[in-house]
This record gives structure tokens, C-alpha cells and sequence, in this order.
């Protein structure tokens, strides 16, 4: 699909299209075929008989002219006269009593009349379609991304480029903000039209448990849904083979954008890895996963860094600001840098301690942490959190400490007050004092918020405070 | 060294308050209450996991296993919670022999859901045995107040089960022996209603695979009877579903279309999707026998919802698609039956249903024959026949031997009947 859209080139578009009005060939419809209305046109009447591009157009000339026709009927009837009727100019100018010359003025005008038309219901109908695309997102997590702009450069260009790669694999630790960088890109993407669709799916909660049967069961999973998304749940064939086929066929036709999010499980990314390719081009897969492919995997492997220093400032000071922490508002070159240096430029290490600071002095944050070294990052979770944990108010911890209990999908006020015990009056300041220290993600659309813990804050509240031995210690190391 | 000890006491103490508040919130059983529940099964299931594993709190966790049992076997859900059901009996305490045989009850229920039938019929057994030992140890105690109900009721509820699962497995006499124990059982201890509309459902479908089509039909009408009475539409589409199936197999197609329109009306209501997918594909049995092929095709691809595309019940999606194979070769659209057909097949090798194999390797023979590759088709009616010679007993079986051995003649005689 060609994206740009050049009020400039449709002058010359339109002529060429009323020119082909009666060609029974479709390659003279092309000069008109990028557009969305041409192809919204094609798809309201895929059986149409004859030249489908050709009939669509001169719909779409049609619908125009018709929407000239209240202020210009005069325009209207030369464009139909000169093309649709195929009068010479010395006919159209005896029918109207006037000069070929004037005809000729006339017919440049009314052209340039269309050409607008046309532009307005175009930029209508591209609004109309980013709109549906973007209101089918997930609600985006972050309110700014910090250092990621060559990344992203990088990935649009390479979801831009009508060939490889097809697949692109967004790799990165826990918490370094793979989820906001998709999200981020395709937000960008969306606008350009550079996809027929944009779909995002989450590979999560196949089962209960979160955990899905099998890769083949997740794949499975995601075809349906994608099916689902195409041809809604009537429209959808009716075993996993003629699905596969069906929207291989649909992914194959046209370019889609499809996003994986969150893929856990090792073997099912390697898995899906090896069915992708197979119905990419011209289509593309964006994942997010926290494993990195195999090095032989067909895939673009695009591995999220820590944050420079300066990416890491700004961030803190954003973060603090969000929060209404004011402790940074002193902090000198020196105090950044000891943060950088044990945080290591982890989004989430950096978020937690803009929240910190609000209750402690810097040096009491980081004092006692290593710098660098096998280890380090999980170490520094470690002591972040610890750090954190000692902050809170009784109620703060009872209510933290109990998050576990809470699945991916979040609880709602109500739950969290059964799981920590508290009542209202204790639980809401509880709720407010975890979100000002990050440590509470919300979850959930306008009229159903739930909260819900990361991964990282999970494993801590497992390994250290709940110390509960019954499930792999994870990143997360025991104090000893 | 007790790993439990250091256990944060605050986490233990929520624990125990989660615990409490999903036995509360699990207490009905409705299909209303089990849709609601639906919608929060994943901290349900959390807190469950949790509860299993620390001891203080294993009781009363077991407990909300059992209340949540109608949320894994009407949703679909026993991949994560026959697990759950596992560990949970097997960490009973000897001193709680009727929790531990309540308990393997319900796992046998999900095995049987679930189309694993040895393990379900063993499970049930597990249960028959621990609960005749505690009978027999109170008497030696003659302590026969301990007997109570409902530990008598608990073991008839077995018995019911072991006949559904008899049924199941086509031991048709021990399905009807099991079935009229628990139907005297509940009469004797005055048992409410559901308790007999179950069994007589598990009696209903014996009678009918057997072929005692009038006998299954009585069974039958007065479980859905009992249901309707009840308004407890779940089971009662399911015992729907039996009836129809009973009219189809004894022709009596003008029966089975008032079934058809009463189930409808009960989709509205919060019913499982599976079971309006029974409906379905009992309406669209009986269609395509009557020849009516394009309303049988709508029935089978309503029954084909992406629900039960995405939903563990992997048997009845072999039925279905099965269904929709049968289908399109009555229609002669051979290439649109043949992934359907072989998707079935494929279906049936996973559970290991021999007769429903044969049925498929049979169908797919008809569609060789109608391909003209005689070969092929020789090969999967005998393929059929061999599957079919173990179920000598079987109604079912002995009309597609008849009907594939007719097939199989024909093919050897050149295409000439």
C-alpha cells in the first residue's frame, strides 16, 4: 500500500483515472489504486464483475462527483461530458455556449474540484481507519519513552521496508521495557498505513495457570484469534489445518502487522518461530520475549540495552516528577551518576528509585551496593527492593507482601482487601502508597481498575519476605 | 528442618483469608453463579495453588476444590485442575477418609469429562473402596452412628458415577448394575431430585447404546423431567442432548424436533458452550438423516464455535468434525470432506476410541469409493471392521459392521453391489 498521500499528485491522478474511464483493462485504474477508497470499494464488491480496480475507481469518481454536484453542478456536468460521455471539447463547448478554451478552463477547474473531494474523503476514511486500528490496542503502559529512539528508528524502518525481515524478535530482560517499545513503534506505524491491519496479541493465560498445553496449542491459539480478528467468529474455518491455510492466505495477500506480546515460554517462541516465517511476506511478526532466539532462527533479533546515563536522567527526573517526588530536584551530576552506575540504566530499577527517594536519602538507597560484576543486576533488584521494603508503612507491607495471591489479571479493591485484611480506610492510603513507590501496576480498562505486581516484585516478595519454598527461586537471590 | 516455619506469618494469614473467601464465594453451584465465577477463575485457581501447598491451610483448600468443581467440568478447565484434584487427595490425612473419597469422586468425574476412562473408572473405585473400608471399620467399632448420611449419599453419588463411566466404556451390564445401586440408594435415603435425574441419565445412555431405545427414552424423559423442574438447564441440555440422540437412533425424527426447539430456548440463559454445541450436533445428526443436508451442514458449523475451537473438549471436536465430513461427502464435496474427516480421525487416535475410529477410518473408506480408489477404500473398511469385531455387544457397532462389510463387498466386486 502506498502510504504518502500528495494533494499535489491527485490533480494529475484524477485526470488520468477520468481518462480511463472506459478502458476495459485494469493497468489504466492504477493511478488511482493506492487509494483507501478504491480499496474499500474493491472489498464492499469482491465479485464484482469485470475490471475490479477499474470499476472501483470510477465508483470513487463517481461518489466524488456526486458530492460536487451541490456546489458545482456546472463542473460536474463538463467532467461527465468530457469523460463519461466522451464529448470533445468543441461538443461540450456548443452544449454550453461557450468557447473549446473555456471548456478547456472549465475542465482544469473542475478537476482540481475533485481532486479535493476526493482528498477530503481520503484523509476521512484514513482518520476513520487509524483510529479503529489504534482504539483495538492494548492501552499503553508508559507515559514517555526514555532512550529509545534509535532503537525505534530502527524497527519502524525495518517494519517499513516492503521486504525482510519478517520476523522481529524484541528481546531484553524483566522490567527494561520491551512491551512500551513495541507499543511505541506500531503507535508511530498505525498512522503511516503502511499495514492493511495491525493486529496485537497477547500470548498469555492459554490455561489458568498462564501456562499454555503445548507450543502447538499456542500457535493453535493464536491462529484463531487472528482468524477471529479477520473474519469475525462466524467467519472462521472450522479445523486448525484450513485455518492455518486461511490465514496464511489472508497474510500472504496483503501486509499485516502482527504483534506477539509477551512471549515466556522458550519453547514455545522457538516454536512459533519456525511456523512464522511460513506465513510472513508481505506480512511481518514484531515479538516481544524475554528469551532470545536460537542463533538459527529466521528472525531479526533486536535486544533492548540499559539506558545511557543521560537517557537515565531524564527518566528519573520524568518518573519523579509523575510522582511528585521533589528530592531530585537538588541532585547534582554526581548524585545521577551513582544511581546509573548501580542501576545500571534499568527502567524499572530507575522508576523504583524515583519512588524511593521521596522517603530516603540517596546515599541510604545506594550505599552498599555493588558495581557491576556477575550478578549485579539481580542484586540490585535485590537491595532496590529491600530498600523499598523497609519504607513502607504496616499497611504497605501487609497489602504488598499479600500480592502474590493476586494473578496476571489483577485484583480488584475489593480482593485486595480480603488478601491483606485491611479495610477501606486502611486500604486505599495502602493502595496510593504502593503506586507512589511503583511497586503497583494498574491494570484494567475505565470502569474496572485492578492491580497487580511485576514479575521482579513477585520473586522478591517470594524469595525474601514471604520466603516461601516451594517454587524455583527465580533472578531474585536469598539474603543470607 | 520444617520448611513451613519461616513462612512469613502475614502471607499465611492471607492465605487462610483467601481461602475462606473462595469457599464462601463457591458455595453455588448454578450455572448464573458458575458464569460469574468464570470471569475471576484465574485468582481463584491462585489461590487454590497457594492453599495446596501449606499444610494449614491443604484442608480447608480442598474444600474450595470441590465447590469449584463445576466451574473445571463445566468450563472445560480440567486441564489445570485434574492436577489440582490429584494433589489434593493425595495429601489428604488418613483421619479424612470421606474428604479423600469426595475428592477422587470429582477427579473421576473430570477423568470421565475428559475421556479418560480407565483412570476415571479407577478413581471412582479408589472412592467405592475407601468409603466400604470406613463402613466396615465403624461397624468393627460398632460405631454405627458414624455412618452418616452423608457418607451413604456420597457413595451412591460414586456408583452413579462408576455408571456413566461404565456406559462410557461400553460395559453396559456393570454400567446398569452400578446405576440401579445408586437409583435405590438415593431412593432409600430420600436423595433430593438431581441426584436421581443424574443417574437416570447415566442409566438412559446405557439403554440407549445398547439399543433399548423405549427403555432409554422413559430414563431419559424423566431425568430431563427433573431438571426442567429444577431449572438447573446445564444438565439439563445435557440429558436434552441424550433424549434426541435416543429419538434419532429409533427414528422417531418427529420427537427429536421439539427437543431441538425446548434446548434452544435455553441457550439464552448462562449455559456452557459446549452443551449448546451438543445440541447442535444432535439437531444436525438428525437432519442429515432425513436427508436435509444444508440445515445438517448450518447445525454442525453452529456447533463448530470458536469456543469449542479453542476449549479442551478434543472428543466431541472429532465428533463434530466428523459430523461436518459426513456431510459434505452426502453433498459429494469430497475435497471440502476429507480435512474434516481426517482431522476427526486424527481425534480419535488421541483418545484411543476404537469405535469412533472405525467410524471415521469407515467414512474416509466411503470417500476413496467415491474417488474410485478401490484400493484405498478396501484398505480403511478393513481397517474399520477389525476396530469394530472387539465391540460385538455394541448396537452401534454391529449397524456400521453391517453397513462397512455391505461397503467392503462391494468394493472387492469392482463397485458392483
Amino acid at each position: 500500500m502506498e502510504m504518502q498521500l500528495n494533494r499535489d499528485r491527485l490533480d494529475k491522478d484524477v485526470q488520468q483515472a477520468l481518462r480511463a474511464w472506459h478502458n476495459s483493462g485494469d493497468d489504466s485504474a492504477d493511478s488511482l489504486s493506492y487509494l483507501l477508497l478504491v480499496q474499500a470499494q474493491m472489498a464492499a464488491a469482491p465479485h464484482a464483475k469485470g475490471p475490479a480496480t477499474r470499476l472501483a475507481v470510477n465508483q470513487v469518481l463517481l461518489n466524488a462527483l456526486e458530492e460536487m454536484t451541490t456546489q458545482n453542478e456546472t463542473a460536474v456536468r463538463v467532467l461527465k461530458l468530457r469523460f463519461l460521455s466522451q464529448h470533445s471539447l468543441l461538443m461540450v463547448a456548443n452544449q454550453l455556449n461557450v468557447s473549446e478554451h473555456t471548456v478547456s478552463r472549465m475542465q482544469r477547474a473542475a478537476i482540481d474540484q475533485l481532486a479535493d473531494a476526493i482528498y477530503r474523503q481520503e484523509l476521512a476514511l484514513r482518520d476513520s481507519k487509524i483510529q479503529e486500528i489504534t482504539a483495538l490496542l492494548p492501552p499503553a503502559t508508559y507515559s514517555q519513552l526514555f532512550g529509545a529512539a534509535e532503537i525505534q528508528t530502527d524497527l519502524i524502518a525495518r517494519l517499513r521496508d516492503p521486504g525482510s525481515p519478517w520476523v522481529i524478535a524484541v528481546t531484553g530482560l524483566g522490567g527494561i521495557g520491551k512491551t512500551a517499545l513495541a507499543d511505541s513503534v506500531i503507535r508511530r506505524l498505525v498512522p503511516e498505513l503502511h499495514f492493511d491491519d495491525v493486529v496485537w496479541l497477547r500470548s498469555a493465560a492459554a490455561t489458568m495457570s498462564g501456562q499454555s498445553a503445548s507450543p502447538q496449542a499456542t500457535f493453535d491459539t493464536l491462529i484463531i484469534e487472528l482468524a477471529q480478528r479477520f473474519w469475525g467468529q462466524s467467519g472462521v474455518e472450522n479445523t486448525p489445518n484450513q485455518r492455518l491455510a486461511q490465514v496464511r492466505q489472508r497474510l500472504k495477500e496483503r501486509p499485516f502487522l502482527i504483534i506477539i506480546d509477551n512471549l515466556e515460554s522458550e519453547t514455545d517462541t522457538a516454536f512459533l518461530l519456525t511456523q512464522l516465517n511460513d506465513l510472513a511476506n508481505p506480512s511481518k511478526f514484531l515479538l516481544t520475549s524475554r528469551t532470545r532466539p536460537a542463533p538459527q532462527a529466521i528472525v531479526f533479533t533486536c535486544v533492548i540495552p540499559e539506558l545511557s546515563f543521560d537517557d537515565s536522567v531524564t527518566l528519573l527526573n520524568h518518573h519523579a516528577q509523575e510522582l511528585g517526588v521533589m528530592a531530585l530536584a537538588t541532585a547534582v551530576a554526581a548524585d545521577y551518576q551513582a544511581i546509573w552506575n548501580v542501576t545500571g540504566g534499568h527502567p524499572l530499577a530507575l522508576k523504583l528509585v524515583a519512588g524511593l527517594l521521596d522517603v530516603l536519602p540517596l546515599s541510604t538507597i545506594l550505599g552498599g551496593l555493588a558495581q557491576g560484576g556477575a550478578g549485579h543486576i539481580e542484586e540490585m533488584y535485590r537491595h532496590i527492593y529491600w530498600q523499598m521494603w523497609r519504607t513502607l508503612s504496616e499497611n504497605g507491607r501487609r497489602l504488598l507482601l499479600t500480592m502474590p495471591l493476586v494473578s496476571e489479571t489483577g485484583g480488584d479493591p475489593d480482593y485486595l482487601g480480603v488478601i491483606s485484611g485491611l479495610d477501606e480506610t486502611q486500604l486505599w492510603p495502602a493502595i496510593q502508597e504502593l503506586r507512589s513507590r511503583s511497586l503497583l501496576e494498574v491494570r484494567g480498562a475505565l470502569h474496572e481498575k485492578s492491580y497487580g505486581i511485576h514479575r521482579l516484585t513477585e520473586t522478591f516478595l517470594h524469595t525474601e519476605i514471604i520466603n516461601w519454598p516451594f517454587e524455583e527461586q527465580r533472578s531474585v537471590k536469598r539474603e543470607t | 528442618m520444617n520448611s513451613e516455619t519461616a513462612i512469613n506469618p502475614q502471607f499465611t494469614a492471607g492465605l487462610t483469608a483467601v481461602v475462606a473467601y473462595w469457599q464462601e464465594q463457591t458455595i453455588s453451584n448454578t450455572d448464573d453463579a458458575v458464569a460469574a465465577l468464570d470471569t475471576r477463575r484465574q485468582n481463584l485457581y491462585r489461590a487454590v495453588v497457594y492453599g495446596l501447598k501449606l499444610e494449614q491451610t491443604r484442608r480447608e483448600t480442598a474444600v474450595v476444590i470441590l465447590q469449584a468443581f463445576h466451574l473445571a467440568e463445566r468450563r472445560g478447565y480440567w486441564h489445570e485442575w485434574i492436577p489440582l484434584l490429584q494433589n489434593a487427595a493425595a495429601a489428604c490425612p488418613p483421619d479424612e477418609p470421606l474428604l479423600k473419597a469426595d475428592l477422587l469422586n470429582r477427579l473421576g468425574e473430570l477423568y470421565l469429562t475428559s475421556r479418560q476412562l480407565p483412570a476415571s473408572i479407577e478413581s471412582h473405585l479408589q472412592a467405592e473402596a475407601i468409603l466400604k473400608q470406613t463402613g466396615e471399620d465403624h461397624k468393627r467399632a460398632n460405631d454405627l452412628g458414624a455412618i452418616d448420611l452423608g457418607a451413604n449419599h456420597l457413595r451412591h453419588h460414586v456408583w452413579s458415577n462408576l455408571s456413566m463411566d461404565y456406559a462410557f466404556n461400553r460395559q453396559y451390564d456393570l454400567a446398569e448394575q452400578y446405576g440401579q445401586q445408586a437409583l435405590a440408594g438415593f431412593r432409600a435415603t430420600n436423595a433430593p431430585p438431581k441426584f436421581h435425574a443424574n443417574v437416570l441419565n447415566a442409566l438412559g445412555v446405557a439403554a440407549w447404546w445398547r439399543g433399548q431405545y423405549d427403555r432409554a427414552e422413559t430414563l431419559l424423559r424423566e431425568a430431563v423431567a427433573i431438571w426442567r423442574e429444577l431449572n438447573q438447564f446445564t444438565d439439563l441440555l445435557r440429558s436434552l442432548n441424550n433424549l434426541m440422540g435416543t429419538l434419532k437412533a429409533a427414528r422417531k425424527y418427529d420427537d427429536v424436533w421439539p427437543c431441538y426447539a425446548e434446548a434452544v430456548t435455553y441457550f439464552s440463559h448462562n449455559v456452557g458452550e459446549y452443551e449448546k454445541s451438543l445440541i447442535e450436533v444432535s439437531y444436525g445428526g438428525a437432519l442429515y438423516e432425513q436427508g436435509q443436508y444444508d440445515e445438517a451442514k448450518a447445525a454442525f458449523q453452529r456447533a463448530n464455535s470458536p469456543y469449542l475451537q479453542q476449549s479442551s473438549y478434543f472428543y466431541h471436536r472429532a465428533t463434530v468434525a466428523q459430523c461436518l465430513g459426513n456431510t459434505f461427502l452426502a453433498q459429494n464435496r469430497l475435497a471440502d470432506a476429507a480435512p474434516h474427516l481426517e482431522e476427526s480421525a486424527r481425534l480419535w487416535r488421541q483418545f484411543d476410541d476404537e469405535l469412533m475410529l472405525a467410524n471415521t477410518l469407515g467414512t474416509i473408506a466411503e470417500l476413496y469409493a467415491q474417488q474410485g480408489k478401490a484400493d484405498d477404500a478396501i484398505t480403511q473398511f478393513e481397517q474399520a471392521l477389525a476396530l469394530l469385531a472387539k465391540y460385538p455387544d455394541d448396537a452401534w457397532a454391529k449397524k456400521l459392521t453391517a453397513d462397512f462389510t455391505r461397503q467392503l463387498q462391494e468394493q472387492k466386486n469392482g463397485g458392483q453391489s
